[in-house]
């Protein structure tokens, strides 16, 4: 299984995509996935480093607004809240191993 | 155990106010008045409010976790205020939805490092609606800071 490369992203003061970083962390290692490559960044900063790197996938802790792009997008407010979060590991899990 | 501080004197219960700018501004003119946020921080907060809410959808309870970047706090700990009445606060899930929220959970930080430490505290409750149901019906000050201790253990 080759290592993915993950944008996590949040608002601005890296808060909430750091409790992501943690999540998808132990989703890899739950499913004997490598742990990806991480670029952890603000919403602002996303669509810069979607053009600069191979990515496949991205994790933004909130809506991202006017982002146009064939990536994945899995929205993981959910690590946060705590509400519906086996959906979003299960959405993440399968784009590790595919 | 570790854990932020959350300060008596910082805990409002039962907080009368019309919506969530009044229980922000609330907020932070009590804790300027501490000197423990700089005079710009209430600004910061609300322009971040405005293109990223922080209200939470979690169930009957809601609650929003308002917070600014480091800079402009000058201690670290966490404030909780309780609503006497539950004001519209948009969802940090999907900005274009109001939730009602009944709770206020601010954090304030003086290094970025500890805002990881902030928010893990933070989910232990808010996770837990009998946490939060606990935290609502509390008429002391005692009985939000033992609510919380709950939900970090």
């Amino acid at each position: 299984m080759e290592k993915k490369t993950v944008i996590v992203c949040c608002a601005s003061s890296m808060i909430t995509s750091t409790v992501a970083v943690n999540k998808i962390k132990e989703i890899a290692e739950r499913n004997s996935c490598p742990e990806p490559r991480f670029i952890q960044c603000k919403f602002s900063e996303v669509a810069g480093n979607l053009s600069t790197n191979k990515v496949d996938f991205v994790v933004p802790t909130g809506p991202l607004k006017g982002i146009e792009t064939d990536v994945p997008i899995i929205k993981a407010t959910a690590f946060v809240t705590g509400v519906g979060e086996a959906a979003v590991e299960g959405k993440i899990a399968e784009q590790l191993r595919a | 155990m570790g854990g932020m501080k959350l300060a008596k004197e910082d805990i409002f219960l039962d907080l009368k106010v019309p919506d969530m700018t009044a229980a922000i501004q609330a907020i932070c003119a009590h804790l300027l008045r501490e000197e423990k946020i700089a005079p710009d921080f209430e600004k910061h907060l609300l322009l971040r409010e405005e293109e990223y809410p922080t209200g939470l959808k979690l169930g009957k309870i809601n609650v929003a976790i308002p917070h600014a970047d480091y800079e402009y706090s000058k201690t670290t700990q966490l404030v909780v205020a309780t609503l006497e009445s539950p004001v519209l606060w948009n969802n940090m899930e999907n900005p274009d939805e109001a939730l009602r929220v009944s709770v206020v959970v601010m954090s304030l930080f003086d290094k970025p490092e500890k805002q990881i430490e902030a928010l893990k505290q933070i989910m232990g409750v808010i996770q837990s609606q009998e946490a939060l149901q606990q935290i609502v019906n509390a008429t002391t000050f005692d009985q939000v800071v033992e609510a919380f201790n709950k939900g970090r253990e």
